[in-house]
């Protein structure tokens, strides 16, 4: 019963907050958001960075029109040369290459090209950074002008700076915010987890913890749920109440007749009619117990007193009981143990169900009975004629029988109180054809032997 | 031996009543729970028997009120409820055995004769009945001067007839003190057993030591 509480209880706090719906929806959001954030100042910060360069080409352009106007070859030179010498190397630069000539405020390498971005570095003339280059043939030789660019890099930090500090605060917030919902969450959906858990461990009057806090969908399905196990337990009780009233009042009854039959049988015991009448009552009683028993399983029996059950030697107790009289009916009893395991259960009712099996397989099938134990996996397999496929089903309802079985003893509830109990112990109960004859597999759940030391 | 019996619906009470004073004890007779609550605390009793379900006062508080009293008086409860649960509660609150209505007169008498204080013989080494002894420290059976070889089952069963000697063991009985098991089985498994049993240290003698009760078990008599 404590397989998912145990998870529950096991895994970090903050796992259980990531799957909770609030936290992968703030999640969700926060990532769409971010991409709209970084494509949108991508766009705006594109859109800027082309209005700057396109402002700066303009004013290169001018400026080499102007140079390139004074005339012929040596006029640019000359030209440049004054114009360079009053320029700033630290804003602009100007050059003009013609042949071994090269006049300008920076004589260091220049790369290929007309419009291009390049680092460029000359101590003598304070050039020292990113400027922007526009090169325009100019009289056989190479007019080419600069200017400081930095303001283009400047102008990426400020966009990566305001995304930044735009960005990173909104998405904390968002996923601050997501965490405290998620928490609320995370502890309502544990507490439902846990109430979910201890009903279906059969304890009814278990109920979903109410979270301080507004209302929610959670809240209204944990006050759903409280609503489902308050009418279940309410049913419940009716229904044992109801067993407990007919247990009483028609009990009372057997018991008187099987007492006065068991006084005239003593007073006459010629007639043998009492004799026959005591068996038919014993019948109905057994009938009966059996009935109340199933119903009083299926009532979910608490699962809390459960323990700890060897299979391997309840099963060795059960081969050895009926080994004798499956022996005087001219039959074998073979047990076989492969690596049994302990289950968590009620030795009781699993020794009931392996007797119920053991007798029906005595009973109903022929040869040799097998009965297996591996690992928490129990077969019982006879070879008598089996149960065809259709009845299968069926046989596991109450008081069916099938109807060549009619004549033999028994109330057919063997198998309906083995499904109750197999139920109640959370495991499966499968018929299968043992070619020829019936093969009953009950699979049970691995659980753990005692811890040692402890009586 | 002195029984009290607290039961409501007067046929079984005094069905139970006769039968018991017929075995020659003494029975005092309750009809209500408040009623027997009283009796048993100013009465000495070897033992009681109690219906679970009493119109006034329910058996179960009855037995743990007797106990909370220090009343040790062992206790059998009558119940029309049979669940394993219904079993386990009625031990828990204090009750030393619980038979499940209807239930065969031989089986309750059986009980009762189980349940009532005897001088213990624990510390015995060795059990006989008649010329059969058996000595518990070896391991070892013998009738006469011949040594009869029984599987650790049959041992069992053969010490616990022994160690209540004189007193009916139900078949129920045996499979609880042997084989720990709790149910009522339909085939006759308990029948077979014994059958084996007596093949060994009947058969080849004169005398039957294991006595067959009709509608009841069986009985090693002293």
């Amino acid at each position: 019963m404590t397989g998912r509480r145990a998870i529950l209880r096991k895994a970090p706090i903050w796992r259980a907050i990531l799957r909770t719906t609030p936290m992968r929806l703030t999640l969700r959001l926060a990532l769409v958001f971010t991409l709209i954030s970084i494509a949108g100042f991508g766009a705006t910060w594109w859109l800027a960075d082309r209005e700057f360069r396109e402002a700066v080409e303009e004013t290169l352009e001018q400026r080499i029109e102007s140079l390139a106007g004074a005339g012929d070859a040596d006029a640019i030179a000359r030209a440049v040369f004054d114009a360079a010498r009053r320029t700033d190397g630290e804003h602009m630069i100007l050059r003009y290459d013609r042949g071994a000539l090269s006049i300008g405020n920076y004589r260091g390498p220049l790369p290929e090209g007309r419009l291009r971005e390049a680092l460029l570095e000359d101590d003598d003339n304070d050039v020292e950074g990113s400027y922007l280059l526009l090169t325009e043939q100019a009289r056989g030789g190479l007019l080419t002008a600069g200017q400081e660019a930095s303001a283009l890099r400047n102008l990426r930090e400020a966009f990566l700076q305001v995304l930044v500090f735009t960005l990173l605060p909104t998405i904390l917030l968002a996923a601050l915010g997501g965490v405290v919902m998620a928490r609320r969450a995370a502890r309502r959906s544990a507490a439902i987890d846990e109430a979910l858990a201890r009903l279906t461990g059969g304890d009814l009057s278990a109920r979903v913890a109410q979270v301080p806090g507004p209302p929610d969908d959670l809240t209204r399905i944990g006050a759903g749920l409280d609503r489902l196990a308050a009418a279940q337990e309410a049913s419940v009780s009716a229904l044992k109440q109801v067993s407990a009233d007919i247990a009483h009042d028609l009990k009372t009854p057997i018991q008187r007749l099987s007492v006065l039959l068991e006084q005239a049988a003593a007073r006459a015991p010629e007639i043998a009619e009492l004799d026959k009448a005591r068996t038919e009552a014993e019948g109905i009683v057994a009938t009966f117990h059996a009935l109340l028993r199933i119903a009083q399983i299926e009532g979910g029996s608490p699962r809390a007193r459960f323990a700890p059950v060897d299979l391997g030697a309840l099963a060795r107790t059960l081969a050895e009981v009926y080994e004798p009289a499956a022996e005087e009916s001219g039959r074998r009893l073979a047990l076989t143990l492969r690596d049994a395991a302990w289950v968590q259960g009620d030795r009781t009712l699993l020794g009931q169900v392996l007797a119920n099996l053991i007798e029906n397989a005595l009973r109903h099938g022929a040869g040799p009975v097998e009965l297996t134990v591996e690992g928490a996996t129990i077969t019982i397999a006879d070879h008598g004629p089996g149960i065809p496929q259709a009845e299968r089903e069926p046989v596991l309802r109450r008081l069916y029988r099938l109807d060549r079985s009619r004549s033999t003893p028994g109330n057919g509830l063997g198998l309906a109180m083995v499904d109750a109990v197999v139920k109640l112990h959370q495991g499966q109960l499968e018929l299968h054809d043992n070619q020829p004859g019936l093969k009953v597999t009950v699979r049970l759940e691995r659980g753990k032997p005692p811890a040692s030391g402890v009586a | 031996m002195r029984i009290l019996v607290i039961e409501d619906d007067a046929t079984t009470g005094d069905y139970i009543a006769q039968g018991l004073q017929q075995e020659g004890h003494t029975v005092e007779l309750s009809r209500g729970g408040r009623d027997g609550l009283i009796v048993a605390q100013t009465h000495d009793f070897d033992v009681l028997v109690v219906d679970r379900m009493l119109p006034d006062l329910d058996g179960l508080s009855l037995v743990r009120t007797l106990r909370a009293a220090r009343n040790l008086t062992p206790a059998l409860f009558l119940t029309a409820l049979g669940g394993v649960d219904d079993r386990i509660e009625g031990l828990n609150a204090g009750g030393d055995d619980y038979l499940v209505k209807p239930f065969a007169f031989g089986e309750l008498s059986a009980r009762l004769n189980a349940l009532a204080r005897r001088p213990q013989m624990r510390q015995a080494t060795v059990l006989s009945a008649g010329d059969l002894r058996m000595d518990l420290i070896a391991r070892s059976v013998t009738r006469g001067d011949q040594a009869i070889d029984l599987l650790p089952r049959e041992f069992a069963l053969l010490e616990c007839l022994l160690r209540r000697k004189g007193r009916v063991q139900t078949r129920t009985m045996l499979l609880e003190a042997v084989w720990d098991l709790n149910f009522d089985p339909q085939t006759n498994v308990v029948e077979s057993h014994i059958s084996r049993l007596r093949a060994k240290i009947d058969k080849p003698f004169d005398t039957e030591i294991i006595r067959t009760v009709r509608g009841a078990g069986y009985r090693i008599d002293p």
